[in-house]
């Protein structure tokens, strides 16, 4: 971007607080094994329903259907390995920050993603913790925003005292306008 | 409507009668019932395999398929029937309260001040009777809609009135002293900022028309259609599958008559869609209050749109094709949507179009929202050249390599062909690229995008919902970013630009929304 675009702006850019040195936070240390376990858990039961399918004596799987069955197979259990591959190596790279007036999450290895979230922009909030993330003492925190369900901001594997306190924190932020 | 019966509504009649449970008038069963036969009939995926199923219907059993139709008729008439009687509300001080819903039951409480914009609808069997339909929109992350089906002209009116003066006093009005023109219709402070000729319909009905997409819809029928169109001819002795059949005709002629052929359904689909433009935004009328934009149209069903000024999200300008030869271009103001209305072709109700502007006007138009903006002086930045290359090398090369491989020993006019048909997609990649534009000054962020047309918006950055910056690993390597603004109205992308700039302009824009304390709404 050429300079003179900027020439009539009251602040200069270099003194606004920049979104590149932002100071990232992990997860909770639980989140990747759980979400990792948790995938090669669901590769295994996929492969084993896989192969029941293929050697079980009850229904002889007719000369068209079983290749189909076979290679289909083949693939959905490469596809779930890889995405524990994936877990095992992105999910630790997630990460957060807080800042005074907003928050953010980045994610991914290849294709990394940085959202920022405005907190005086935050509609309502919401804690979500499904039974695994109970079992683990971790949370999610959903932040909805007038940008549209597509742009829900989530914060997932949080330690449920981390979430409590970002939650207390946006909610008692001057700025947060909450409705009825 | 409104122009008409404003002397009804200067004596507005209180809303006292609405206290009590009550239904709608009765005029509104013939809404109700059109409204599912609307229901079923803009289902595309209902329609065509229904369409498919009378059309054999007709030509097997015509009895059956009477007592069929017959049945139909009287289900949605009872399903109307039934909907009208369910469906009670009242309006209490400051809300209005609707209870609905055959097998569901729905309660549905509105204070006044969460209903965003209030719609006024008259089709035209309304007319005879004086009635509105009222539309209530409310905002907020579940978009909720509630219809008063009929209700009689003055007291629709006065609901509307009163719906907007409760704004009116919570809000804090603004100044407004650039007043065009005066009009006294129902409220005093109306400015009339911009109307539309039939002449300015016709342009929009021609440049806008969707004769493609009609005519790929309409490919399943090609054979019923032409099989009767064949038999309705031969009956005046014009034997019209012999033009077509190029063993006996010479390729010119045959090329003429599919020429002509397609000319003539270009031509009727085009006069279609001018008649549709006509009909939806005759008499057009742009007003303003000092706190909203009204949009007033229609030959038949008389439309109002309005929309609070401070919830308009951003202005889009849009030049398609066939605008660019007319010299016009279209204004959209664009307010919150709720992704499941776009879904169900509801988002156009929010939003307020204006057809076939010439640029002097839409610049006009645009400097009466947006004082301050520079959109007709900016100068765009151009994204990175690498944007191309996803297309070349996921796209065309592929494509270029799999239909060389597989036409080159045997068709080689289809080879060549192919080579043609790729570089056509890769010349509209580069295209795209070209037209890809950002810039940002101290209020608001602009970008310019299209392919054939050219869309420009221009959006106020104290508007901003959520920022989103992504990269692949390539892309960092050579320092780009996508950035992604979120706002109300929808998401606006600006790929492969510098990774200064978009830390600039997102940092920018979050001091905007930051310091600035402006509400988005």
């Amino acid at each position: 971007m050429t300079t003179e675009t900027f020439q009539n702006l009251p602040v200069s850019l270099a003194q606004l607080p920049s979104l590149d040195t932002l100071q990232w936070q992990t997860l909770a240390p639980s989140y990747t094994p759980l979400n990792v376990w948790l995938n090669v858990a669901i590769t295994s039961s996929v492969a084993l329903l896989w192969l029941a399918l293929l050697w079980q004596p009850f229904w002889p799987l007719s000369t068209t259907l079983a290749p189909v069955v076979f290679w289909s197979g083949i693939v959905l259990c490469v596809l779930c390995a890889w995405s524990c591959l994936y877990c095992y190596f992105a999910y630790p790279l997630k990460a957060y920050a807080l800042r005074q007036h907003d928050l953010s999450f980045q994610r991914g290895l290849f294709f990394k993603t940085s959202i920022t979230q405005p907190i005086t922009r935050i509609q309502h909030i919401e804690l979500k913790r499904g039974p695994l993330e109970r079992r683990f003492g971790l949370a999610t925190l959903q932040v909805f925003s007038a940008g549209g369900a597509a742009h829900t901001f989530a914060l997932p594997g949080l330690p449920v005292a981390d979430a409590e306190t970002i939650r207390q924190f946006i909610l008692q932020h001057k700025d947060t306008v909450q409705y009825a | 409507m409104l122009e008409n019966h404003s002397t009804q509504a200067a004596s507005a009649p209180s809303l006292n009668v609405l206290q009590q449970w009550q239904r709608v008038s009765p005029i509104a069963l013939v809404y109700f019932c059109l409204h599912l036969l609307k229901g079923i009939f803009s289902n595309v995926s209902i329609l065509a395999p229904l369409l498919l199923l009378f059309y054999k219907g007709i030509q097997r059993s015509p009895g059956y398929f009477m007592l069929a139709l017959g049945l139909l008729i009287i289900v949605i008439a009872t399903i109307g029937m039934m909907q009208y009687l369910a469906f009670r509300f009242r309006v209490s001080e400051d809300t209005v309260e609707i209870q609905s819903g055959l097998l569901r039951k729905k309660q549905l409480n509105l204070p006044f001040n969460r209903i965003q914009n209030v719609r006024l609808l008259q089709p035209l069997y309304y007319r005879f009777s004086n009635h509105l339909c009222v539309v209530l929109d409310t905002a907020g992350s579940n978009q909720q809609e509630a219809r008063l089906a009929a209700l009689p002209n003055n007291l629709a009116e006065a609901l509307q009135q009163a719906i907007y003066t409760q704004h009116v006093a919570v809000s804090h009005s603004e100044a407004n002293d650039d007043l065009t023109s005066q009009t006294t219709e129902l409220v005093s402070d109306e400015a009339l900022l911009c109307t539309r000729s039939i002449s300015d319909l016709i342009l929009y009905g021609i440049s806008n028309n969707r004769a493609i997409l009609v005519m790929g819809f309409a490919a399943p029928f090609y054979v019923p259609i032409t099989n009767i169109l064949d038999q309705q001819l031969q009956r005046f002795g014009i034997d019209a599958s012999q033009w077509f059949n190029y063993e006996q005709q010479s390729w010119f002629w045959f090329g003429l008559a599919v020429i002509a052929t397609t000319l003539v359904f270009l031509l009727i689909i085009t006069l279609f869609s001018i008649a549709a433009s006509v009909l939806t935004y005759y008499h057009f009328r742009l007003l303003r209050t000092h706190d909203r934009y009204i949009r007033r149209s229609g030959l038949l069903t008389r439309h109002e749109i309005s929309m609070k000024r401070s919830r308009l999200q951003w202005m889009h300008l849009q030049q398609d094709g066939l605008d660019k030869a007319f010299g016009r271009c279209h204004i959209h103001y664009e307010q919150i949507v709720s992704p499941l209305a776009a879904v169900q072709g509801e988002g156009q109700h929010g939003k307020i179009m204006v057809p076939a502007l010439t640029p002097a006007m839409a610049q006009q138009l645009l400097q009466d929202v947006y004082p301050s903006n520079q959109l007709a002086v900016v100068q765009f930045n151009p994204i990175n050249w690498r944007y191309i290359l996803p297309g070349l090398v996921l796209i065309c090369l592929p494509l270029l390599v799999a239909s060389q491989v597989f036409f080159w020993p045997a068709a080689p006019s289809l080879a060549y062909l192919s080579i043609g048909v790729v570089m056509v997609i890769a010349a509209l990649q580069i295209l795209r690229w070209r037209r890809f534009g950002y810039a940002m000054d101290a209020e608001y962020f602009y970008l310019r995008r299209g392919l054939i047309g050219i869309d420009y918006f221009c959006v106020p950055l104290h508007k901003l919902q959520q920022l989103k910056v992504s990269q692949h690993s390539f892309m960092q390597r050579a320092g780009l970013r996508h950035l992604h603004l979120v706002c109300a109205a929808g998401n606006l992308t600006v790929p492969y630009m510098p990774a200064q700039a978009a830390y600039d302009i997102a940092n920018y824009a979050l001091y905007q929304v930051q310091a600035s304390h402006r509400s988005w709404m």
